[in-house]
């Protein structure tokens, strides 16, 4: 799964810490979270979204979008 | 000078100052215990309480388990799969040393006793090693 994590976070210049903080987790899962080396759970991932008032589909989004909705 | 880049969460300052105050008891009884079963000199002969006194370290390495248990707790879900996984590594390690050091003891080569401490050993650092790997930043 990827992410527009680093892209958001950048345009209201706050640092991994800061987002860290507002989401209650560590600056290393964050930093997971972007790199794409950790996929949230469903909760942190709504978190997530709802931090940065956007619906959840334009934070997150599949690696192959063609793959067939079921 | 630590930067902005390198500066840690509250998550993760209150995980430390919790961990260290838990911790950092446990530990010092588990030297001490450690410190007077070896000053003892226990040995077969000395008495009845020479069992009772030799397994006295235990009690602080449950309470050091129970810490660590602790600290999964607070552990957020990345740190909590990241401790697992380095677990299952430092697991899988020391089983790996047991069997080399009973096949090695079977063959009457070495001392089962050093194969035990070794296991303990590089059993911790292969938890700590895979650890660090894993929640490298």
């Amino acid at each position: 799964m990827r992410n527009r994590l680093r892209e958001f976070r950048a345009v209201r210049r706050w640092s991994q810490a800061d987002l860290a903080d507002l989401l209650d987790v560590s600056r290393q899962t964050v930093n997971a979270i972007e790199t794409g080396r950790f996929d949230p759970s469903l909760p942190l991932a709504f978190r997530i979204a709802v931090l940065f008032g956007e619906p959840i589909e334009a934070v997150f989004f599949p690696d192959h979008p063609e793959t067939p909705q079921t | 000078m630590r930067s902005e880049s390198d500066r840690v969460s509250n998550l993760e300052k209150r995980q430390n100052k919790a961990a260290l105050r838990e911790a950092l008891p446990a530990v010092v009884a588990l030297v001490v215990s450690e410190a007077l079963v070896a000053a003892l000199e226990l040995d077969a002969d000395s008495n009845r309480w020479h069992l009772v006194l030799s397994l006295l370290p235990l009690l602080p390495a449950a309470w050091l388990g129970w810490v660590q248990l602790r600290s999964l707790h607070r552990s957020d879900e990345f740190q909590r799969i990241a401790q697992l996984e380095a677990m299952s590594v430092g697991f899988a390690a020391a089983m790996f040393v047991a069997l080399t050091g009973g096949l090695l003891d079977a063959a009457d080569v070495g001392s089962s006793v050093q194969f035990l401490q070794l296991t303990f050993i590089v059993g911790i650092l292969c938890w700590v090693a895979a650890l660090a790997i894993r929640s490298r930043r």
